[in-house]
């Protein structure tokens, strides 16, 4: 009876891998992160359901935009993007605010490094995830949407209001996909 | 209660008011975002429960504490980084109620930064910050059906190595019927309305709250309108409890609130339930949330109620 329920539990586990497979390894094209973090980002291209195992068989390691980089389970490999302008358009490193933490009156800039001309959007959130600011920056001709290093100041010039002392969270976001978020304090 | 005493703490509500002075809010209150689940699920209702938490809400709430009471509060906003936990007692003498409690919020693993020689930014350490409440609370009952209640609060507020410190008084009455309660709530009463750090300071803003609760059974209606400062909107709150006779130690909420933050009003649908096995009060609430990353959030608080 023991060995029947082993099975069981084991046919169960091994169709939820090839379910998970199958529903994220289908034709197209994959781009991946390697574990050389300079290399940048890796294609593959799946045309068939034979190489659908290249992909992870490969070496390539799974990560998510913003997040440091983490060996998958052997059967959660996921797509990181399908699209070509995701592939191109890449944060490299995490954004940092400077100085942090710093006063209202003076400001800062938050700072990062974009491999391309590309839309980003600017959020900002406080402590307990109230939306306070949101700004689109068009690609190629503001400060913080080009490519190489970019600094956005953060003042109140630009928030349109004082922002009260405390900490906040702010993200920056391409095509709805977050790039890199980081903490702020603001000081009185 | 002589006629001499009675005008005296009346006077002291008007003094409240009186030294109210109003002005553009900048220092975060803690007090905003709720000490309570339940009421939180109600729509960050003041005066939902008569325990202990009713501290940090309308302290005139405390009349309901018998002889003993203890709350104890927790969430973790912004997908769990930053918590926020509260903790109160209230003793009832013969003199009136007493209570105590404090409030805190601490986010840790914050980034120092410096610049390199390309004039990109590093990480040079990492540091924490802390806003903390300190309360102190008197209840006293001029009436079976009215209650008045003063709190004194202590703000604490680490900065990297700044420190933010202020006092102010907070001011509450309510007239209560067996099912009905009316309710007045003055935070930061008295001037300076300030909070003072090394070379700064930030205002605190005298908030008003008017809240009004009818049961029609199994149901128990809650509206509220808060008057958060001069040139802010009005915020309305909303909620509704439900306990059904074939389950009394069980009963669930919903509410929709509105909260001011920075410059905007924002609205919030809630939702909780409780489980009432007397003196444990536990109290689940969850509310939509607008943090990028999580488009929820939990609450949680246990209450003993003797």
């Amino acid at each position: 009876m023991r060995i029947v329920w082993i099975g069981l539990i084991c046919g169960l586990y091994a169709s939820c891998v090839w379910a998970d497979l199958s529903l994220e390894l289908q034709s197209g094209a994959y781009y991946f992160r390697t574990s050389n973090p300079t290399a940048g980002m890796k294609k593959v291209s799946v045309t068939s359901e034979s190489e659908e195992g290249m992909g992870f068989d490969m070496g390539f390691e799974y990560h998510t935009v913003g997040e440091p980089y983490s060996e998958p389970p052997a059967h959660s490999i996921k797509v990181l993007s399908q699209s070509t302008t995701s592939f191109l358009n890449q944060m490299v490193g995490k954004p940092l605010i400077f100085p942090n933490p710093f006063r209202w009156n003076s400001g800062a800039r938050i700072g990062y490094r974009l491999t391309n001309d590309m839309d980003v959007t600017v959020e900002i959130y406080n402590f307990a995830g109230y939306k306070v600011f949101s700004k689109p920056l068009k690609a190629g001709t503001e400060q913080g949407a080009l490519k190489d290093y970019n600094r956005i100041p953060v003042n109140e010039s630009v928030l349109g209001c004082p922002l009260p002392a405390g900490v906040y969270v702010y993200f920056i976001l391409h095509e709805g996909v977050v790039l890199g978020k980081d903490k702020m304090v603001i000081m009185p | 209660m002589t006629r001499g005493r009675r005008l005296c703490w009346i006077s002291h509500v008007f003094f409240l008011f009186l030294v109210s002075s109003v002005g553009a809010s900048e220092f975060v209150m803690l007090t905003d975002y709720g000490h309570s689940a339940k009421s939180i699920a109600l729509g960050n209702i003041h005066g939902s429960e008569l325990s202990a938490s009713a501290l940090f809400e309308n302290p005139a709430f405390l009349y309901g504490v018998s002889s003993f009471s203890a709350s104890f509060f927790q969430t973790k906003f912004a997908s769990g980084e930053h918590p926020l936990h509260s903790s109160a007692v209230a003793v009832r003498t013969d003199f009136g109620v007493f209570a105590f409690g404090f409030s805190e919020l601490r986010i840790n693993d914050l980034n120092y930064t410096v610049t390199n020689n390309q004039n990109e930014y590093r990480v040079d350490h990492t540091f924490s910050v802390k806003n903390g409440m300190y309360s102190a609370a008197y209840q006293f009952s001029l009436s079976s059906s009215l209650s008045l209640a003063s709190v004194l609060n202590y703000y604490h507020h680490d900065l990297y190595k700044d420190t933010g410190k202020g006092i102010n008084f907070d001011g509450g009455v309510v007239f209560h019927r067996k099912d009905a309660a009316l309710a007045l709530h003055v935070q930061n009463s008295f001037t300076p309305l300030k909070i003072y750090y090394a070379n700064a300071a930030e205002n605190f803003s005298t908030q008003i709250t008017l809240a009004a609760q009818k049961q029609f059974s199994p149901f128990t209606f809650f509206g509220q309108i808060k008057m958060p400062g001069i040139g802010k909107p009005y915020l309305k709150s909303v909620g509704v409890h439900a306990r059904f006779p074939f389950i009394s130690a069980f009963s669930i909420q919903a509410g929709w609130k509105e909260l001011y933050i920075v410059n905007a009003a924002h609205n919030t649908l809630s939702a909780g339930f409780s489980i009432e096995l007397n003196p444990l009060h536990v109290h689940i609430a969850y509310e939509r949330s607008e943090y990028r990353e999580k488009d929820n959030q939990f609450y949680g608080s246990i209450s003993l109620i003797f």
